[in-house]
Protein backbone atom coordinates (compact mmCIF):
# COMPACT_ATOMS: atom_id res chain seq x y z
CA UNK A 1 0.00 0.00 0.00
CA UNK A 2 1.29 3.16 -1.18
CA UNK A 3 0.17 7.06 0.72
CA UNK A 4 0.93 5.40 3.92
CA UNK A 5 2.76 8.49 5.51
CA UNK A 6 0.37 11.06 7.06
CA UNK A 7 -2.58 8.79 7.16
CA UNK A 8 -4.18 7.67 10.29
CA UNK A 9 -5.74 4.59 10.94
CA UNK A 10 -9.08 4.63 9.72
CA UNK A 11 -8.12 6.27 7.04
CA UNK A 12 -5.76 3.56 6.05
CA UNK A 13 -8.27 0.96 6.97
CA UNK A 14 -10.97 3.14 4.22
CA UNK A 15 -8.01 3.08 1.41
CA UNK A 16 -7.53 -0.57 2.21
CA UNK A 17 -10.84 -1.56 2.08
CA UNK A 18 -11.53 0.40 -0.97
CA UNK A 19 -8.91 -0.81 -2.82
CA UNK A 20 -8.50 -4.45 -1.56
CA UNK A 21 -12.45 -5.20 -0.90
CA UNK A 22 -13.17 -7.23 -4.07
CA UNK A 23 -10.25 -9.38 -3.32
CA UNK A 24 -10.73 -9.74 0.12
CA UNK A 25 -14.16 -10.75 -0.43
CA UNK A 26 -13.34 -13.44 -3.52
CA UNK A 27 -10.52 -14.71 -0.70
CA UNK A 28 -13.25 -15.34 2.20
CA UNK A 29 -15.34 -17.16 -1.03
CA UNK A 30 -12.77 -19.05 -1.76
CA UNK A 31 -11.65 -19.96 1.71
CA UNK A 32 -15.46 -21.14 3.02
CA UNK A 33 -15.29 -23.54 -0.23
CA UNK A 34 -12.28 -24.75 0.80
CA UNK A 35 -13.55 -25.33 4.61
CA UNK A 36 -16.79 -26.62 3.47
CA UNK A 37 -14.81 -29.13 0.58
CA UNK A 38 -12.49 -30.19 4.07
CA UNK A 39 -15.43 -30.69 6.01
CA UNK A 40 -17.59 -32.40 3.56
CA UNK A 41 -14.74 -34.92 2.72
CA UNK A 42 -13.82 -35.33 6.53
CA UNK A 43 -17.49 -36.59 7.63
CA UNK B 1 -29.59 -33.93 4.47
CA UNK B 2 -27.60 -32.97 7.10
CA UNK B 3 -27.33 -29.11 5.80
CA UNK B 4 -24.53 -27.59 7.54
CA UNK B 5 -24.85 -24.10 7.41
CA UNK B 6 -28.68 -23.84 8.12
CA UNK B 7 -28.07 -27.03 10.76
CA UNK B 8 -24.55 -25.97 12.46
CA UNK B 9 -25.81 -24.80 15.33
CA UNK B 10 -27.71 -27.97 16.41
CA UNK B 11 -24.89 -30.26 15.28
CA UNK B 12 -21.95 -29.10 17.13
CA UNK B 13 -21.05 -25.57 18.49
CA UNK B 14 -17.42 -26.77 18.73
CA UNK B 15 -17.27 -27.76 15.10
CA UNK B 16 -18.70 -24.68 14.28
CA UNK B 17 -16.00 -22.58 15.90
CA UNK B 18 -13.01 -24.16 14.28
CA UNK B 19 -14.59 -24.19 11.17
CA UNK B 20 -15.29 -20.34 11.39
CA UNK B 21 -11.46 -20.19 12.33
CA UNK B 22 -10.19 -22.44 10.08
CA UNK B 23 -12.24 -19.67 7.56
CA UNK B 24 -10.62 -16.83 8.69
CA UNK B 25 -7.03 -18.04 8.75
CA UNK B 26 -8.17 -19.00 5.27
CA UNK B 27 -9.23 -15.87 3.74
CA UNK B 28 -6.11 -14.39 5.30
CA UNK B 29 -3.34 -17.08 3.34
CA UNK B 30 -5.90 -16.59 -0.11
CA UNK B 31 -6.05 -12.73 0.38
CA UNK B 32 -1.89 -12.54 0.78
CA UNK B 33 -1.62 -15.00 -2.30
CA UNK B 34 -3.95 -12.82 -4.07
CA UNK B 35 -2.58 -9.42 -3.00
CA UNK B 36 1.21 -10.18 -4.07
CA UNK B 37 -0.29 -12.03 -7.23
CA UNK B 38 -1.67 -8.75 -8.33
CA UNK B 39 1.37 -6.38 -6.95
CA UNK B 40 3.56 -8.80 -9.14
CA UNK B 41 1.57 -8.89 -12.21
CA UNK B 42 0.89 -12.81 -11.40
CA UNK B 43 -2.47 -12.73 -12.31
CA UNK B 44 -2.45 -15.91 -13.76
CA UNK B 45 -2.01 -17.69 -10.29
CA UNK B 46 -5.04 -16.32 -9.17
CA UNK B 47 -6.85 -17.90 -12.21
CA UNK B 48 -5.32 -20.97 -11.49
CA UNK B 49 -6.27 -20.98 -7.45
CA UNK B 50 -9.84 -19.81 -7.73
CA UNK B 51 -10.27 -22.17 -10.90
CA UNK B 52 -8.68 -24.81 -8.71
CA UNK B 53 -10.52 -24.03 -5.44
CA UNK B 54 -14.17 -24.19 -7.28
CA UNK B 55 -13.30 -27.21 -9.36
CA UNK B 56 -11.90 -29.28 -6.03
CA UNK B 57 -14.97 -28.09 -4.22
CA UNK B 58 -17.71 -29.13 -7.05
CA UNK B 59 -15.66 -32.89 -7.02
CA UNK B 60 -15.97 -33.57 -3.29
CA UNK B 61 -19.65 -32.60 -3.79
CA UNK B 62 -19.83 -35.37 -6.32
CA UNK B 63 -18.14 -37.58 -5.16
CA UNK B 64 -19.35 -37.54 -1.65
CA UNK B 65 -23.11 -37.36 -3.13
CA UNK B 66 -24.54 -34.32 -1.37
CA UNK B 67 -26.87 -31.95 -2.93
CA UNK B 68 -25.71 -28.95 -3.00
CA UNK B 69 -27.72 -26.14 -0.90
CA UNK B 70 -29.38 -23.05 -1.40
CA UNK B 71 -26.37 -21.05 0.48
CA UNK B 72 -23.37 -22.98 -0.81
CA UNK B 73 -25.04 -21.94 -4.79
CA UNK B 74 -25.51 -18.13 -3.77
CA UNK B 75 -21.44 -18.80 -1.93
CA UNK B 76 -20.76 -19.85 -5.69
CA UNK B 77 -22.12 -17.62 -8.22
CA UNK B 78 -20.96 -14.70 -5.91
CA UNK B 79 -17.62 -15.99 -6.27
CA UNK B 80 -17.68 -16.59 -10.16
CA UNK B 81 -19.30 -12.83 -10.35
CA UNK B 82 -16.95 -11.62 -8.05
CA UNK B 83 -14.08 -13.15 -10.16
CA UNK B 84 -15.04 -11.70 -13.48
CA UNK B 85 -15.87 -8.57 -11.86
CA UNK B 86 -12.43 -8.31 -10.86
CA UNK B 87 -10.80 -9.67 -13.94
CA UNK B 88 -13.07 -8.48 -16.46
CA UNK B 89 -10.23 -6.52 -17.91
CA UNK B 90 -7.89 -9.51 -18.24
CA UNK B 91 -10.53 -11.83 -19.75
CA UNK B 92 -11.24 -9.33 -22.61
CA UNK B 93 -7.85 -8.86 -23.11
CA UNK B 94 -7.34 -12.44 -23.66
CA UNK B 95 -10.13 -13.41 -25.62
CA UNK B 96 -9.48 -10.53 -27.77
CA UNK B 97 -5.55 -11.98 -28.00
CA UNK B 98 -6.81 -15.12 -29.21
CA UNK B 99 -9.23 -14.14 -31.80
CA UNK B 100 -6.91 -11.50 -33.20
CA UNK B 101 -4.27 -14.42 -33.00
CA UNK B 102 -6.05 -16.90 -35.54
CA UNK B 103 -5.07 -15.96 -39.08
CA UNK B 104 -8.03 -16.43 -40.53
CA UNK B 105 -9.62 -13.47 -38.50
CA UNK B 106 -7.25 -11.53 -39.89
CA UNK B 107 -8.03 -10.16 -42.86
CA UNK B 108 -5.03 -9.49 -45.85
CA UNK B 109 -4.80 -5.24 -46.25
CA UNK B 110 -3.20 -6.46 -49.42
CA UNK B 111 -5.80 -7.81 -51.31
CA UNK B 112 -8.57 -4.52 -49.88
CA UNK B 113 -6.28 -2.16 -51.06
CA UNK B 114 -3.65 -2.47 -53.83
CA UNK B 115 -0.58 -3.33 -52.52
CA UNK B 116 1.35 -0.14 -54.15
CA UNK B 117 -1.31 1.83 -52.06
CA UNK B 118 0.01 0.24 -49.13
CA UNK B 119 4.40 0.00 -50.24
CA UNK B 120 3.79 4.72 -50.95
CA UNK B 121 2.53 4.38 -47.38
CA UNK B 122 5.08 2.68 -45.89
CA UNK B 123 7.51 4.14 -47.72
CA UNK B 124 5.94 7.68 -46.45
CA UNK B 125 5.71 6.90 -42.87
CA UNK B 126 9.81 5.46 -43.15
CA UNK B 127 10.17 9.19 -44.77
CA UNK B 128 8.51 10.58 -42.06
CA UNK B 129 10.22 9.14 -39.30
CA UNK B 130 13.54 9.66 -40.54
CA UNK B 131 12.56 13.25 -40.71
CA UNK B 132 11.39 13.07 -37.16
CA UNK B 133 14.21 11.49 -35.92
CA UNK B 134 16.64 13.66 -37.19
CA UNK B 135 15.01 16.80 -35.54
CA UNK B 136 14.20 14.89 -32.69
CA UNK B 137 10.78 15.49 -32.41
CA UNK B 138 8.84 13.41 -30.74
CA UNK B 139 6.27 10.11 -32.44
CA UNK B 140 3.94 7.59 -32.19
CA UNK B 141 2.67 5.83 -35.15
CA UNK B 142 0.06 2.93 -34.58
CA UNK B 143 -0.54 0.50 -37.30
CA UNK B 144 -3.64 -1.59 -36.74
CA UNK B 145 -6.32 -3.53 -38.59
CA UNK B 146 -8.82 -2.68 -36.31
CA UNK B 147 -8.44 -0.78 -33.60
CA UNK B 148 -11.04 -0.12 -30.82
CA UNK B 149 -13.42 2.81 -31.41
CA UNK B 150 -12.76 3.75 -27.76
CA UNK B 151 -9.32 4.52 -28.61
CA UNK B 152 -9.77 5.98 -32.16
CA UNK B 153 -12.35 8.26 -30.44
CA UNK B 154 -10.39 10.11 -28.08
CA UNK B 155 -8.42 11.64 -30.98
CA UNK B 156 -9.68 13.84 -33.50
CA UNK B 157 -10.82 11.80 -36.66
CA UNK B 158 -8.49 12.43 -39.86
CA UNK B 159 -9.61 10.18 -42.60
CA UNK B 160 -6.55 11.38 -44.71
CA UNK B 161 -3.99 10.35 -47.51
CA UNK B 162 -0.48 8.81 -45.64
CA UNK B 163 2.08 11.55 -46.71
CA UNK B 164 5.02 12.21 -45.05
CA UNK B 165 3.79 16.08 -44.48
CA UNK B 166 1.03 15.38 -43.09
CA UNK B 167 2.63 13.13 -39.62
CA UNK B 168 5.21 15.68 -39.69
CA UNK B 169 3.03 18.02 -39.02
CA UNK B 170 0.93 16.37 -36.94
CA UNK B 171 3.73 15.85 -34.85
CA UNK B 172 5.17 19.43 -34.99
CA UNK B 173 5.49 20.63 -31.43
CA UNK B 174 3.54 22.34 -30.00
CA UNK B 175 0.74 21.85 -31.97
CA UNK B 176 -2.67 20.61 -30.47
CA UNK B 177 -2.11 17.32 -31.56
CA UNK B 178 1.27 16.12 -31.54
CA UNK B 179 1.32 14.72 -27.69
CA UNK B 180 -1.26 11.84 -28.96
CA UNK B 181 -0.75 8.71 -30.98
CA UNK B 182 -1.45 9.05 -35.10
CA UNK B 183 -3.42 5.67 -35.49
CA UNK B 184 -2.62 4.55 -39.20
CA UNK B 185 -5.33 1.84 -41.26
CA UNK B 186 -3.88 0.86 -44.39
CA UNK B 187 -2.94 3.86 -46.49
CA UNK B 188 -5.06 6.03 -44.40
CA UNK B 189 -4.04 8.42 -41.18
CA UNK B 190 -7.37 7.81 -39.32
CA UNK B 191 -6.98 9.17 -36.05
CA UNK B 192 -4.44 11.30 -34.28
CA UNK B 193 -4.17 12.54 -30.76
CA UNK B 194 -5.53 9.54 -29.14
CA UNK B 195 -4.69 8.61 -25.96
CA UNK B 196 -3.48 4.62 -25.20
CA UNK B 197 -3.66 2.25 -22.22
CA UNK B 198 -0.34 2.43 -20.43
CA UNK B 199 2.14 -0.81 -19.92
CA UNK B 200 2.25 -0.92 -16.27
CA UNK B 201 5.70 -3.14 -16.78
CA UNK B 202 8.05 -2.15 -14.54
CA UNK B 203 11.39 -3.79 -16.51
CA UNK B 204 11.99 -1.32 -18.76
CA UNK B 205 15.09 0.84 -19.91
CA UNK B 206 15.00 3.86 -17.50
CA UNK B 207 14.89 5.85 -21.17
CA UNK B 208 11.86 4.83 -21.81
CA UNK B 209 8.88 7.76 -21.20
CA UNK B 210 4.93 7.66 -21.15
CA UNK B 211 5.18 7.36 -25.28
CA UNK B 212 7.15 4.17 -25.35
CA UNK B 213 4.80 2.75 -22.56
CA UNK B 214 1.71 3.46 -24.44
CA UNK B 215 3.51 1.56 -27.24
CA UNK B 216 4.30 -1.26 -25.47
CA UNK B 217 0.52 -1.02 -23.80
CA UNK B 218 -1.09 -1.19 -27.18
CA UNK B 219 0.86 -3.47 -28.80
CA UNK B 220 0.18 -6.09 -25.38
CA UNK B 221 -3.36 -5.21 -25.64
CA UNK B 222 -3.96 -5.05 -29.27
CA UNK B 223 -1.57 -7.44 -30.75
CA UNK B 224 -2.33 -7.42 -34.30
CA UNK B 225 -1.10 -4.01 -34.50
CA UNK B 226 2.54 -2.54 -34.50
CA UNK B 227 3.25 0.57 -32.76
CA UNK B 228 6.67 2.81 -34.45
CA UNK B 229 7.86 5.38 -31.86
CA UNK B 230 10.42 8.26 -32.39
CA UNK B 231 11.97 9.30 -29.22
CA UNK B 232 11.78 13.29 -28.68
CA UNK B 233 15.19 13.04 -26.26
CA UNK B 234 17.14 10.78 -28.33
CA UNK B 235 16.10 10.45 -31.76
CA UNK B 236 15.41 6.47 -31.74
CA UNK B 237 13.38 4.66 -33.42
CA UNK B 238 11.68 1.64 -32.14
CA UNK B 239 8.94 -0.64 -33.29
CA UNK B 240 6.50 -2.60 -30.82
CA UNK B 241 4.63 -5.50 -31.64
CA UNK B 242 2.91 -8.15 -29.44
CA UNK B 243 4.43 -6.66 -26.08
CA UNK B 244 7.87 -7.04 -28.32
CA UNK B 245 10.42 -4.06 -28.77
CA UNK B 246 12.95 -3.28 -31.19
CA UNK B 247 15.08 -0.27 -30.93
CA UNK B 248 17.90 1.57 -32.93
CA UNK B 249 15.97 0.75 -36.30
CA UNK B 250 17.30 2.09 -39.74
CA UNK B 251 15.35 3.04 -42.40
CA UNK B 252 15.62 -0.64 -44.05
CA UNK B 253 14.97 -2.26 -40.84
CA UNK B 254 11.97 -0.07 -40.02
CA UNK B 255 10.45 -0.56 -44.01
CA UNK B 256 10.81 -4.17 -43.31
CA UNK B 257 8.62 -4.28 -40.15
CA UNK B 258 6.05 -1.34 -42.21
CA UNK B 259 6.14 -4.14 -44.91
CA UNK B 260 5.17 -6.77 -42.28
CA UNK B 261 2.51 -4.51 -39.96
CA UNK B 262 0.68 -3.40 -43.90
CA UNK B 263 0.84 -7.13 -44.90
CA UNK B 264 2.94 -7.17 -47.34
CA UNK B 265 5.75 -9.55 -46.40
CA UNK B 266 5.12 -13.00 -45.97
CA UNK B 267 4.62 -15.04 -42.83
CA UNK B 268 8.37 -15.83 -42.43
CA UNK B 269 9.53 -12.18 -42.53
CA UNK B 270 7.25 -11.87 -39.82
CA UNK B 271 8.74 -14.04 -37.64
CA UNK B 272 12.04 -13.73 -38.46
CA UNK B 273 11.54 -10.43 -37.45
CA UNK B 274 9.66 -10.75 -34.26
CA UNK B 275 10.39 -14.60 -32.98
CA UNK B 276 8.55 -17.55 -33.79
CA UNK B 277 6.79 -17.89 -30.51
CA UNK B 278 3.50 -16.46 -31.48
CA UNK B 279 0.29 -18.51 -31.26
Amino acid sequence: MKKKKGMTLSQRLAYFFKHYFLLLLLALGCSVLTVLMISYCAF
Amino acid sequence: MQDFLSNGFDVDIKALVTRIIFAVIGTLVFFLFFYYAKKRNLQLYTYIVVGAVVILFALSFLLSGKELSYYLCIVLISLTALGLMLFISDINRHIFRLSVKRKFFRENLADHYGSEDLRKSVSEIVKSCLRLSKTDTGALIVLADHMSDEILDSGIKINSEITAELIETLFFPKTPLHDGAVIVTANKVVSAGCYLPLTQAQNLPREFGTRHRAAIGVSAAFPDCTAIVVSEETGIISAMHDGKIKRYLDSRQLQDILDCAMGLADESAEERLWGENRQ
